[in-house]
């Protein structure tokens, strides 16, 4: 009976590489013809981007038939930490200035545009279970606050917008702080925080399991996104059209649907 | 073997030693997961005796059931003990009034770590006990001794280098225990970010703690490996009385 099975799993596994779709970021998409070849396009977002490049995605498929756009969402740090790694990337597009300008200086990213910008906002979970109102009812009742890591651009805007308000970060009741702001409205959500300080595309997405709590305009902070082409990216072209495509007005349409601001003219 | 070398060559492994992050995570990650392999020895040694030396009917399901969490993907873990424990949970609101909420807190960390560790010990403490010769734990019983004394004076002796490697291998799942962690407890300096979650936290901003911590974890897992093998050399599995 030993013969048959090893050669049973042999043939099990020839069948799985036939499969297709194996390595198609290695290179198989070649440099010259891409537009007519197809292969994948590996875009890096920043979690908030998340609805808003899954639209986006479905349209540059159709747009651009046999190409398909791979999305990896993170925190802006991480993805710019595997870009630095040598993750294989074609567009990163990020929450803030901070990690783009970081990979410039390393000669890892290109030019890169603002393509669209977001402000905060404080959501709790739809029952409200501590009553909060305003951002200074955070102290009151020992409020558990979930709020981003100072190394994600969430993190680092909200630390901004607590310093504008006046608000000392020690006395407030922080008992997480979450590496992609996706995580701090997913805690929201599911009941688990009492506050947490999210995009208002964020609270946008969450619907109806979260109630938004503005904050001061002159206190809020406004997030800048930078998108650009890597430079080891083999799909150049491609790359270069999911640019085209977000800074259409179609494209801008779409991410303003979700909750994000138009592109900063400059 | 070239991730684990790499991660000793690539960065300033000093520095990242003198990091606060570093340390906090560190002794966190120590102090949860000892918590946590206490109560997987304390609990699960006695329920693998009972499943290694009794048959009874519906053997099979309990025993695949105690298994579950060692294939469940860590993330199921981590929503499923978020599911029951969490303020919104099956059992939110009876912890609710006794003053408890589990998430965000060091128990739930240990909570975590123990939920998907034991099965490991579980699993190897069952081995260990069915290797035991029954004739000796028979024999104990007819000179007179109670299961208690027979278990203690005689099966967990008889049985201790695989419990020793099972313990081995389940304090190594708490400590590497990420995804759970992460999604039931959270992530806080201190309370809840435990060495893996540190090194994912820092990536961007302190790779250099990021790779001392990895460095000291590989340090650690191959010590207690070494040292079970050690222990477990030249001691035959079972023995027959002369």
């Amino acid at each position: 009976m030993r013969r048959p099975l090893w050669l049973l799993v042999a043939m099990a596994l020839v069948a799985a590489g036939c499969g297709g779709g194996w390595g198609s970021s290695i290179g198989s998409s070649g440099g010259s013809s891409a537009a007519s070849s197809g292969g994948t396009l590996n875009v890096f977002a920043a979690a908030s981007l998340t609805n808003a490049f899954d639209a986006l995605g479905k349209t540059y498929g159709q747009q651009n038939p046999g190409w398909t756009v791979r999305l990896n969402y993170d925190g802006s740090d991480i993805l710019a930490a595997q870009i630095e790694q040598g993750v294989p990337a074609d567009v990163y597009a990020a929450a803030s200035t901070k990690y783009p300008e970081q990979l410039q200086g390393e000669n890892l990213l290109g030019d890169a545009t603002n393509f669209a910008t977001n402000t905060l906002v404080l959501i709790v979970p739809a029952d409200n279970p501590k009553n909060i109102t305003s951002v200074n009812d955070l102290t009151k009742d020992n409020a558990k606050l979930v709020i981003g890591d100072e190394s994600v651009p969430i993190g680092s805007y909200t630390r901004d917008v607590l310093d504008g308000l006046g608000i000392n970060i020690d006395d407030l009741n922080i008992v997480s702080q979450e590496q992609k702001v996706t995580d701090i409205s997913a805690k929201v959500s599911l009941g688990e925080a009492d506050a947490g300080f999210v995009y208002v595309t964020d609270a946008q997405a969450a619907g109806d399991k979260v109630k938004s709590i503005d904050l001061p305009a002159d206190a809020n902070a406004t997030a800048t996104y930078p998108i650009g082409i890597l430079t080891d990216s083999k799909n150049q072209e491609a790359a270069q059209r999911w640019i085209d495509l977000v800074m259409s007005s179609d494209g801008q349409q779409v991410l303003q649907s979700f909750g994000f601001g138009p592109a900063p003219s400059s | 073997m070239l991730p684990l070398v790499a991660i000793f060559v690539n960065g300033d492994l000093i520095a990242g030693l003198r990091s606060e992050e570093a340390r906090q995570s560190l002794w966190l990650s120590l102090q949860t997961s000892l918590v946590s392999l206490a109560i997987m020895v304390v609990f699960g040694t006695p329920i693998a005796h009972l499943l290694a030396t009794r048959q009874f009917r519906g053997r099979t399901l309990v025993l695949t059931a105690f298994e579950l969490p060692l294939v469940l993907p860590p993330a199921v873990a981590g929503l499923g003990l978020l599911m029951a424990f969490g303020r919104k949970g099956l059992l939110g609101e009876e912890l609710n009034a006794l003053g408890l909420q589990i998430p965000f807190t060091k128990v739930a960390v240990v909570m975590a770590m123990t939920f998907v560790a034991s099965p490991l010990y579980v699993r190897q403490a069952i081995a260990a006990f069915e290797a035991v010769d029954r004739t000796l734990l028979d024999a104990s019983r007819t000179l007179g001794a109670g299961s208690a004394r027979t278990f203690w004076r005689v099966a967990v002796p008889l049985a201790r280098t695989g419990l020793g490697a099972g313990a081995a291998l389940g304090w190594a799942r708490a400590v590497g225990e990420f995804g759970a962690t992460i999604i039931f407890a959270g992530s806080l300096a201190g309370i809840t970010r435990t060495a893996p979650i540190e090194i994912y936290v820092g990536l961007a901003d302190n790779l250099d703690a990021g790779l001392a911590t990895a460095a000291v974890l590989i340090a650690a897992s191959a010590g207690v490996l070494l040292s079970v093998k050690l222990l477990s050399r030249g001691r035959p599995q079972r023995f027959t009385p002369i």
